[in-house]
Formats: structure tokens, C-alpha cells, sequence
């Protein structure tokens, strides 16, 4: 295998990959004739090569194997889980009750310092 | 257990005033559980005890004063596990428990008032405040303890008029705090409270927030005080504090790099400190808020963030699925834009969280090979193949499973061959494969292969039967029994297959070469038992099976000039020499026979034909190498010299160590300065001269300074080799190495019975490796 080859058998021919044999022998079969080798040399090329990658039970499976599927790269918001809490708004009462918190801090530190001297 | 139950014993024995004193140096270096454990013992001596009809026994005076010291200690110490506690309620109870020791000490009970602000507990706090201040009218601490219970619990006007009547001369930092505090809680004193002066930056900052006006807030609140030490906890929790609301405007401008930078170092001051102040249970859905409004253009951003909030609170099970959500997300487009590095350490963490995730093993696997982390690939395609054989029946019928999994077995044993595995590891591994798929011949024919390569030919034979049933012999598989037969010790049996699998397709040239090779090693073993008789016949069917079959043409010669049949043996080696007659190696090989015969002469003719076919390096080595086979070392040096003029590092080095192993420890650093004038940055010619020295035991009694250069040179050679990928292996052999240069005697001085005589050692009576040798043996002794 292959393994700096990056291209992706099931987008060339235009399968799913969870498409079954003969559908994807259909798909090479109608993209051959679209790209005969007189005509698209290239193209035919590439689409003999993705056939090949997929053709048989052992070939697919090793495609499989190293075939990094794009789709886990598509990201949306609605795959993702909401917090569902937004961030309190900062109004005095909160600075304020910040301030007594530290205060409070402020004032075990020392008392504990300097306790029992 | 038992040991255990010992040192407790041996801890009661310990007299009540002396674990006082221990339990006071421990509170001293901070060993806080320590100075409770002993306490508590104390306490338990010192409780007032009665007997049996109920009379009280009076405590014997030694525990008097004991019994005074007791309850300010644990009340001491109690106090100061609590200031190590991050949890407030567990703070609360330490704190609790100190004051039930020291009701009189107002500290703890003003301490305890504080612990329940942070709790929420405004109204107990202020009640806690209220007794102190009672108990001692006046206090400062308790005056100021008691204002704060007045503004937690929203009695500002209240508090305004008590700092009124604060002393001028108490007006410092914490007045002028309290005074902020009061003024933002809008409560109107009786009389104006004079405003506060100075520059606290937070305070400030946060007035003017509170007041809406950011930009001004903003401009505090970014100015740190300028600090030449590690802050204190108080510090601390007032550098958090501006760092969260430097980081709240940043967030509220859409700044959010800004944002989470400031709160990171609001967090970890407050984690190191072990703080926990109200705001840092805001950040989380502060970032979840900026992950959620950034997914879309800065995926990068949203990860950090969910990263940020997992680990704020790993209990966030939103942010730990969004979080792999993401990552994966982002792994699969830094794979597709080739940045493959960072794919693999994005599924790395994934893994982590998931380890039994089979697409995350295959995306490693692939990912780690591409990367040429071959150790790595072959262990993520292994728990790949471990997860899918569990999986094995249940997937029996999903199509392409099968394949796949025998796909996965292939890559994992095809790169523990490639990583150089243990031999049994891959037969297991293949094993494994094969109780999922018996009939798969390809895998047992390996499996086979394994076997016999570890010298297992009985297992080997086992499979071999199995293949036999099932699909009947073939060359190839009677070539395996043979092989098989032959490491059994069975070598006519062996014969006999190996015939018949050259009879069943005497086209198949690998079958008739391991029968060439069976044959040669059949021919060596007559040799050797003295039986050249035999060992002819054997060379001779070989030749009959192939002419000009090289090992065959060689030994008979041997054999021929061994019975001083001369010219046969002659038109053998012209034989040798005519399969290929451009080939220099082939002249060297002849000429090594005729010199292993004492036949110089035409040996010498020879090896001047080589030269003058091939001038090179190469063919003087293997000159040089067939003298010293012979030992005749004068001559082999005078070719490894030629060698040493254009020779590279490696076949210097090669040349140092067939030196050693011949014996010639001595004439080996010429080769090897060389070498190291040649790539000065390469590890082996040191460590070649270290083993030279471990290989002679006389060098290293007799030569001075040996072991110490032996190390140095080791030393040199682990430098050298520090860093760099083609040396990895090479550490633990020097390892090994390195612990038989230290293990090796120090020098004659051993053998004289420890005094070093000074003849030897003269130079080296301020070394101080050799001091501590010397401290060492006196030791042992």
C-alpha cells in the first residue's frame, strides 16, 4: 500500500463507501465510458486505478485500512452538545461580592498568621 | 503489617512531652499531618482518667504541663492544615476544630467567619465576627473582621459609620479596601467616609467597572503591581482576581486570545495557591461561550477553550465530547493538509479518553507509519487487531471484516519483522491470526517460516502436518519440513525430503537452492567429523546440481588441497574465479584458500589480480582480513594500512574490531584515530576502544589509567550518540558496557591486596575516581 497516496478510490469513482460490489463496478463501468482511454488517457487512468483499489475483497480492505475518511473532518454546530449556561452577567452586586470574597481571604490569611503569637 | 504494628508500638513508647516537642518541630517544617498524628497520640495520654467507681484520677504532674501545651498546638495545627486546603468546607472543619481547642484565640474564630463568606455563609459569618469583636472590644483584626460581616451581609450604612470611628492611625490598606467596598455597596455613611487614597489597582479597576466605564477598567486592571518575589497567598488571590476581570474585559471586547491568556494565569495562580475564590466558577461558561462563537472560523480556538474548561472541571461532560468532537475534527484536516505530526499527537490525546476506539488505532497506526514511527504504528495496529478478534464472531457476517482484520495482522507482522521483534512475539501474534482463520495458508506458511527462524522446528512441524492436510505437499512445503527435519537433528530424513521436493518441481529454483544449502551444511558436518570422503561426494552432487554452485566449488577445493590434490583444486578455484572473472571478490576468496593451505605464492598472485581489478579500500580489507584469518598479522596490517589511506569511517572501525577479535587489541587506535578524525561526531570508534579494553583483562590490570580512559571513552561515546536517532539502541549497550568497565578490577592493586603501588598509580593520587574505588573496596572489605 501505498501510503503517500492520499486520493480517495470511493470519491473518484463517486461511491459511497459503504457501496457494494457491483455498484461499484457500475460506477467505473459508466465513468469509462465517459473517459474511454483514446480520449482521457489521464482520466481513464486514475479511474482504473481507483477501480483497482476497491475491485476486490482484499484490495478494498486494505483501502479501508489506510483511507483517513474526510468526512470526520466535517464539523458543525449541530454534532456539537450545548452548555446550555451563559456567563453571568458582571453587575456591581457580583464585583461586590467578589471583593468581600477576597476581603475575606485576605483577612483568614492574617488571622491565621498571627494567631497564637 | 507487622512492621506496621512495630512502629506504632514504638511510637507510644515515646514520652508524651517528647512527641510535644516532635509534633512542634513538624508543625515548624510544615509536616502538618505529622505534628496532628503525634498530638492526638498525646491527647489520648493526657485524657482525665477515673477508676473504677467512678473517682477522678488526678493527672501526675510530669503531664501537667503537657496537658496545657496540648490543646493551642492542635488548634495550631489544625488551623494550618486548613490553609492548605483548597476545598472551603474542608477548611471550615479544620478551622471548626480549632477553635474548639483555643475558644480564647479570637484569630480562629475570625479565621472560621471568613471560611463561611467563601461559603456563602454571610449571616454566621457576621455572628462569628460578632463574638470575637465581643471578646475583644477593640482589636483591630476583630474591628475589621466584623465590618466585613456588616457589608456581607448588606448592612453597608452600617459599616460606613465603623469605619468612621476606625483610629486614624488603623487606616491602612484594609481600611481604605473595606471604604471601596462600602462605596460600591451604595451604602450612605452617617458622616462622608473620607474616600480612598492610594493606588490599589483592583479596587480602582473595578469601581470603575462597576460604574460601566471599561475603558478605564480596563486601563487598571491591565497595570500589575510590580512584584520582586513570589507572591503570597493574599497576593495571589488579589493578582487572580484583577488577572479574571482583565480577562472578563477582554472577553467582552470579542479579544478572546487576550481572554484566555489572562484567565490561565488567573487559574493557576489560584490552583497554586489553592485558592478558591467565586469567579473561577464563571470561567467555564466563559469558554464554552467563546468555543461556541468561534467554531465556526477558528476550530484551533474552540478546542483550547473546551480543552480549558475540561480541565477546570473534568466532570464537564459537555466540554469533553465537544472537546473530542473537535479534535477529531481538526486531526482529520490537519491530515488532509499534510500536516501529519500534528494529526497524530490530536489523536494521541483522543486515544487517551477512548483507548479501545478502533478508528482511532487504525488513523494512529497509519498516521505513526507515515511518520516512519514504526514501534509506534505496529502498536496501535496491534490493539487494532486485538479489538477487532474480540469483535470477531458478532462482525462475522459484516462484509469486508474478515479481510480487514487479516489486513491488520499482515501490516502488524510485517513490521515486527521490519522493527526487528522478538521472534516468539511475532509467532503469537501470527498465531492469534490464525485461530481466526484456520485455513488461511498464507498465515500458517509464515507462521512456519517464524518458527524455524526462532529454532522451534517441533511447533514448526505441528503446522507443516496441518498444511499437509489440507492442501497436500508442494515443493515449497516439503522445502520447509526439510528445513524442519534438518534442525531436528534429522538430517537423512531431511535429505530424503528435500529430494523430493526438488523431484516434485526440479524447475523451482528457491526449493533447489535450500537443498544446496542443506547440502552444504551436510558437507561441513562430514568435514568436520573428519569424514572428507563424504564431505566430497556431498560437493560433488551439488555440483551436479548446479555447476557453478559457489560455496560447493570452494570447500571441495579446500577439501582437494587438503588432500594434496593440487590440480584439481586448481581448476576448481579457475572455475570459481570464471563465473564471474571481473569480480575482485572472487580472486580474494580463491587466494584465501590457497594462503589457508600455505600455498603464498599463488595466494599473493591472486590478491594482486584483485588489486589491480579493483584498487579500492574494499579489496584490501578482505586482503587484510584473509592474513589475519591466518594470522599472519604483519601482512594483514600492511593491507589494512592501505585501507586506512582511503578507506571510510566504517570499514575502519570493522577493521578495529576484527583486530580485537583476533587478539591485536594493541594495533587498533591507529585505525581508529582515524576514524575519528574522519567524522569526529561518530560514537563507535570510542566505544570500540572502551570493549578493547573490558576484552583484555591484561590491559586493564596492567596498563595505568586504563579503566578511567575505558570510561572516558564511553563517556565520549554516550555523548556522541546523546540525541540521535540511527544511535538509539546503541544506549543500553553502553549500559551494559559501562557496568563491566565498573565492575572490572581497578588494577594490579586488587591483587596486591588494596595499597596501590605508587610505580603504577603515581599520577593518579588525587584522582578522584580512583579515591573512590579505593573507598569502595575498603568498604566491601
Amino acid at each position: 500500500m501505498n501510503l503517500t497516496a492520499l486520493e480517495n478510490p470511493y470519491k473518484t469513482l463517486g461511491v459511497e463507501r459503504t457501496a457494494s460490489e457491483s455498484e461499484i463496478k457500475q460506477a467505473y463501468f459508466a465513468l469509462v465510458r465517459e473517459h474511454p482511454p483514446e480520449r482521457d488517457p489521464e482520466g481513464f487512468k486514475r479511474i482504473r486505478a481507483a477501480y483497482e483499489k476497491l475491485r476486490a475483497g482484499g484490495e478494498r480492505a486494505e483501502t479501508d485500512l489506510f483511507l483517513i475518511d474526510e468526512k470526520e473532518a466535517a464539523m458543525s454546530a449541530e454534532k456539537l452538545q450545548r452548555y446550555g449556561v451563559e456567563p453571568p452577567a458582571i453587575t456591581p452586586d457580583l464585583i461586590k461580592s467578589d471583593l468581600i470574597a477576597l476581603e475575606a481571604v485576605l483577612l483568614m490569611e492574617e488571622a491565621i498568621a498571627g494567631a497564637g503569637v | 503489617m507487622a512492621t506496621k504494628k512495630k512502629r506504632a508500638k514504638q511510637t507510644h513508647q515515646i514520652q508524651p512531652a517528647e512527641l510535644i516537642k516532635l509534633a512542634e518541630d513538624h508543625l515548624n517544617r510544615g509536616q502538618i499531618d505529622e505534628a496532628i498524628q503525634n498530638l492526638r497520640l498525646v491527647e489520648k495520654e493526657i485524657q482525665p482518667r477515673v477508676t473504677a467507681d467512678g473517682k477522678k484520677i488526678s493527672t501526675p504532674p510530669h503531664l501537667v504541663a503537657v496537658q496545657i501545651a496540648t490543646p493551642p498546638l492542635l488548634a495550631r495545627a489544625f488551623s494550618a492544615r486548613s490553609l492548605n486546603a483548597a476545598d472551603p468546607k474542608q477548611k471550615l472543619e479544620d478551622l471548626e476544630v480549632a477553635v474548639k481547642y483555643a475558644p480564647e484565640e479570637i484569630r480562629y474564630r475570625i479565621a472560621t467567619g471568613a471560611c463561611r463568606i467563601l461559603l456563602g455563609q454571610s449571616e454566621a459569618a457576621r455572628s462569628d465576627f460578632e463574638k470575637a469583636e465581643e471578646s475583644r472590644p477593640g482589636d483591630g483584626l476583630a474591628t475589621r473582621a466584623f465590618t466585613l460581616g456588616l457589608l456581607a451581609t448588606g448592612h453597608a450604612r452600617e459599616a460606613g459609620d465603623l469605619l468612621n470611628q476606625w483610629p486614624e492611625d488603623r487606616r491602612g490598606e484594609a481600611w481604605r479596601r473595606l471604604v471601596g467596598l462600602q462605596r460600591l455597596s451604595g451604602g450612605e455613611a452617617r458622616d462622608q467616609v473620607r474616600a480612598p487614597s492610594g493606588g490599589d489597582q483592583l479596587l480602582s479597576g473595578l469601581s470603575h467597572l462597576a460604574r460601566g466605564e471599561n475603558d478605564r477598567a480596563r486601563e487598571e486592571l491591565a497595570a500589575l503591581p510590580a512584584m520582586d518575589h513570589n507572591p503570597s497567598r493574599a497576593e495571589a488571590a488579589q493578582i487572580a482576581t484583577q488577572f479574571f476581570y482583565s480577562g472578563w474585559l477582554s472577553f467582552n471586547a470579542r479579544n478572546y486570545q487576550a481572554a484566555i491568556a489572562s484567565w490561565r494565569e488567573a487559574n493557576r495562580l489560584s490552583q497554586t495557591h489553592q485558592l478558591r475564590l467565586p469567579w473561577r466558577d464563571r470561567l467555564a461558561s466563559c469558554y464554552h461561550k467563546i468555543a461556541e462563537n468561534v467554531l465556526e472560523e477558528n476550530l484551533p480556538l474552540a478546542v483550547e477553550c473546551w480543552r480549558e474548561a475540561f480541565k477546570l472541571s473534568p466532570d464537564d461532560k459537555t466540554a469533553q465530547a465537544n472537546l473530542a468532537a473537535t479534535k477529531q475534527a481538526l486531526a482529520t484536516e490537519a491530515w488532509r493538509e499534510g500536516k501529519i505530526e500534528q494529526a497524530v499527537a490530536l489523536w494521541l490525546e483522543l486515544l487517551k479518553d477512548a483507548p479501545l476506539d478502533e478508528r482511532l488505532s487504525r488513523n494512529l497506526a497509519v498516521g505513526c507509519e507515515r511518520l516512519g514511527r514504526k514501534t509506534e504504528a505496529l502498536m496501535h495496529w496491534r490493539s487494532l487487531a486485538r479489538v477487532w478478534r474480540r469483535q470477531a464472531k458478532q462482525r462475522s457476517g459484516e462484509p469486508g471484516f474478515k479481510e480487514s482484520l487479516l489486513k491488520v495482522e499482515e501490516r502488524a507482522v510485517n513490521l515486527m519483522l521490519e522493527v526487528g521483534m522478538d521472534g516468539q512475539e511475532i509467532v503469537n501474534e501470527l498465531e492469534a491470526a490464525l485461530k481466526f482463520d484456520p485455513d488461511n495458508l498464507d498465515l500458517r506458511k509464515r507462521t512456519v517460516e517464524q518458527l524455524l527462524e526462532i529454532g522451534k522446528p517441533q511447533a514448526a512441524m505441528k503446522h507443516l502436518e496441518a498444511m499437509e492436510r489440507q492442501s497436500g505437499v508442494s515443493a515449497d512445503l516439503l522445502t520447509q519440513k526439510g528445513m524442519a527435519f534438518d534442525m531436528l537433528g534429522r538430517h537423512a530424513g531431511a535429505r530424503k525430503i528435500f529430494e523430493q521436493a526438488v523431484a516434485l518441481d526440479p524447475s523451482d529454483a528457491l526449493t533447489r537452492r535450500n537443498f544446496l544449502i542443506f547440502l552444504t551444511q551436510e558437507a561441513v558436518r562430514a568435514d568436520k567429523r573428519h569424514d572428507k570422503k563424504r564431505a566430497m561426494e556431498i560437493c560433488q552432487q551439488q555440483l551436479s546440481l548446479d555447476q557453478n554452485y559457489e560455496p560447493a566449488l570452494a570447500l571441495l577445493a579446500s577439501l582437494y588441497l587438503g588432500s594434496k590434490r593440487k590440480a584439481d583444486a586448481k581448476e576448481l578455484l579457475e572455475r570459481l574465479i570464471a563465473t564471474d572473472p571481473k569480480s575482485p571478490q572472487k580472486r580474494v576468496m580463491a587466494g584465501s584458500i590457497y594462503l589457508r593451505h600455505n600455498m603464498r605464492k599463488e595466494a599473493e598472485a591472486l590478491f594482486k589480480e584483485a588489486i589491480n581489478l579493483e584498487p579500492g579500500p574494499a579489496c584490501s580489507f578482505f586482503i587484510g582480513l584473509s592474513y589475519l584469518e591466518v594470522e599472519e598479522v604483519k601482512p594483514a596490517l600492511k593491507y589494512f594500512d592501505r585501507v586506512a589511506e582511503k578507506g571510510d569511517v566504517d570499514m575502519l572501525i570493522e577493521i578495529a574490531m576484527r583486530l580485537v577479535d583476533a587478539g591485536h587489541p594493541k594495533e587498533i587506535d591507529r585505525y581508529l584515530n582515524k576514524a575519528i578524525k574522519l567524522d569526529p561526531s561518530h560514537p563507535m570508534p570510542h566505544v570500540v576502544k572502551a570493549i578493547s579494553k573490558i576484552l583484555n583483562p591484561l590491559i586493564l590490570l596492567l596498563e595505568p589509567n586504563a579503566l578511567k580512559n575505558a570510561l572516558k571513552e564511553l563517556e565520549e561515546a554516550e555523548r556522541l550518540a546523546a540525541g540521535k536517532d540511527e544511535y538509539k539502541d546503541l544506549s543500553s549497550d553502553l549500559n551494559s558496557v559501562r557496568r563491566q568497565l565498573e565492575d572490572a578490577p581497578p588494577g594490579i592493586a586488587d591483587l596486591l591486596g588494596g595499597a596501590l603501588p605508587p610505580f603504577l598509580f603515581d599520577d593518579d593520587d588525587d584522582d578522584p575516581f580512583i579515591e573512590r574505588r579505593k573507598r569502595s573496596r575498603r568498604k566491601r572489605k
